[in-house]
């Protein structure tokens, strides 16, 4: 399976940049990348050096709006070309969304597309943000908070440069989505090991539980939300593990009743029917993987840890929404039980 | 217990009308009644209710018109009983979730 990243960030904020310098690599030698850009000329091919084979320019409008008939078609090609042996073999491909685009319907694509899914699988979403702007941006652009919110890891750009706010935009970021791994890079100066460690599917960095844990606390304290352009991080701790039937009533009501306010979803959960296997659940907005079961917990905390990310959520409705469902499971569970001692007995 | 039950389903369905920007109230009702939503120009559209035990769902809503309730809707799980209010209420819903397959 081929890992896709997606780099995306808002129209100046250094992704072509970054695209340029990781390009010139060792480490980025195997990759191929598409380009999504917006008007009818496009520029930044001449501004990334990479082989012509391995790189495919949409220029025919925005990609998350395109993305059924370009990005799907774009992929599925040029997997079938690697398999010719018509493009080099490529182990990795790097999507460079426009900086207007939405990453969602994009992940919703590399997720369901059955032949997308045949060659290619999500490696992360790497969200550009500049310090000189990026504050205002994230004020007036939803589709900038959106980007913030899907990402797996965040890059500060710009901020060599003398009118930088990096600390202003990094608490805004940081507003947005408190447990992403934020980093800082000038002129694209970043290894792409470091860069493409980022998973989706992971909830807590390994080895770096405090970052979390000061995100959950600031959530439990701070009245459990944060708002930057109505976009509110909820976070869930539960000591005990819910039922496996919850979790897809929970899910299903979240989509349900939340609508397209849900942005992303992702969790550890413990399970009553295996604790020793907890589920990893992640989602975006109402598209969901089914979950993955872990061999075991990744580390010491043991705890169900979900966040959601989206506008104008309600904490407390969703975290009274996953006991109220557990509590009806289980009483589910509880009555069942009986109805089968009673019968037993009866026989 | 239930009482207390009730009063923590009341206070949900409360916050779930703000999550879904509409304006009402949710009321008590006498057993097996657990809440009454109160439009916002008065008048009672939905009434829930336990379902009597023995059957193989949990809640009933009935949507009222004028004085009298219409049929009862069974609903298994608070999933349903959200998503009955919803269309009693007129609310736009988000989208059915869809589950992708696992990584192969």
């Amino acid at each position: 399976m081929i890992p896709v990243s997606v780099l995306t960030g808002f129209l100046g904020s250094g992704k072509t940049t970054l695209l340029g310098a990781l390009l010139r690599h060792p480490q980025m030698e195997r990759t191929a990348v598409v380009v999504n850009e917006l008007g009818e000329i496009g520029i930044d091919h001449d501004l990334i050096e990479t082989s012509d084979e391995s790189f495919v320019q949409l220029a025919n409008g925005c990609l998350c709006c395109n993305v059924r008939s370009d990005l799907v078609l774009t992929l599925v090609d040029l997997a079938a070309r690697r398999r010719r042996g018509e493009v080099p073999m490529f182990e990795r491909v790097v999507i460079e969304t426009s900086g207007l685009a939405d990453p969602a319907p994009i992940l919703h694509a590399l997720m369901t597309d059955a032949e997308v899914r045949r060659h290619y699988v999500i490696g992360g979403v790497v969200t550009t943000v500049d310090a000189v702007g990026g504050g205002e941006v994230l004020e007036r652009y939803r589709e900038s908070v959106r980007q913030i919110a899907l990402a797996d890891c965040i890059l500060l750009t710009k901020t060599d440069l003398p009118q930088a706010q990096p600390a202003r935009v990094a608490s805004a970021v940081r507003r947005i989505h408190p447990e992403c791994p934020l980093r800082t890079v000038v002129r694209g100066a970043i290894s792409p090991a470091q860069l493409f460690a980022a998973d989706h599917r992971s909830v807590v960095p390994p080895g770096a539980p405090s970052r979390a844990q000061r995100g959950y606390r600031l959530l439990e304290e701070g009245g459990a939300h944060d708002h930057t352009s109505g976009v509110t991080s909820v976070a869930i701790l539960r000591d005990t593990p819910v039922h496996a039937a919850t979790l897809s009533l929970f899910l299903s009501a979240l989509a349900g009743n939340c609508g397209e306010r849900l942005i992303r979803m992702k969790g550890i959960v413990g399970i009553v029917e295996d604790p020793e296997r907890p589920a990893v659940i992640h989602g975006v907005q109402h598209v969901y993987p089914a979950p993955e079961w872990l061999p075991g917990w990744p580390s010491a905390d043991r705890r169900t840890r979900i966040v959601c990310i989206g506008h104008e959520l309600r904490p407390a409705w969703i975290r009274e929404l996953l006991d109220l469902l557990d509590e009806e499971v289980a009483d589910e569970a509880a009555l069942r039980s009986r109805t089968r001692e009673d019968g037993a007995h009866g026989a | 217990m239930v009482q207390a039950a009730d009063a923590r389903i009341r206070a949900f369905l409360a916050d779930t009308l703000v999550l879904w920007a509409v304006e009402g109230a949710v009321e008590p009702l006498a057993p097996p009644g657990v809440a009454a939503i109160r439009a916002a120009d008065g008048n009672v559209v939905v009434r829930i209710e336990r379902a009597p035990a023995g059957l193989p769902f949990r809640w009933v809503v009935r949507m009222q018109r004028g004085e009298v309730p219409a049929p009862g809707r069974p609903c298994a799980s608070l999933v349903g009983l959200l998503n009955a209010i919803r269309r009693a209420l007129g609310v736009e819903g988000g989208s059915p979730i869809r589950i992708a397959p696992g990584r192969s």
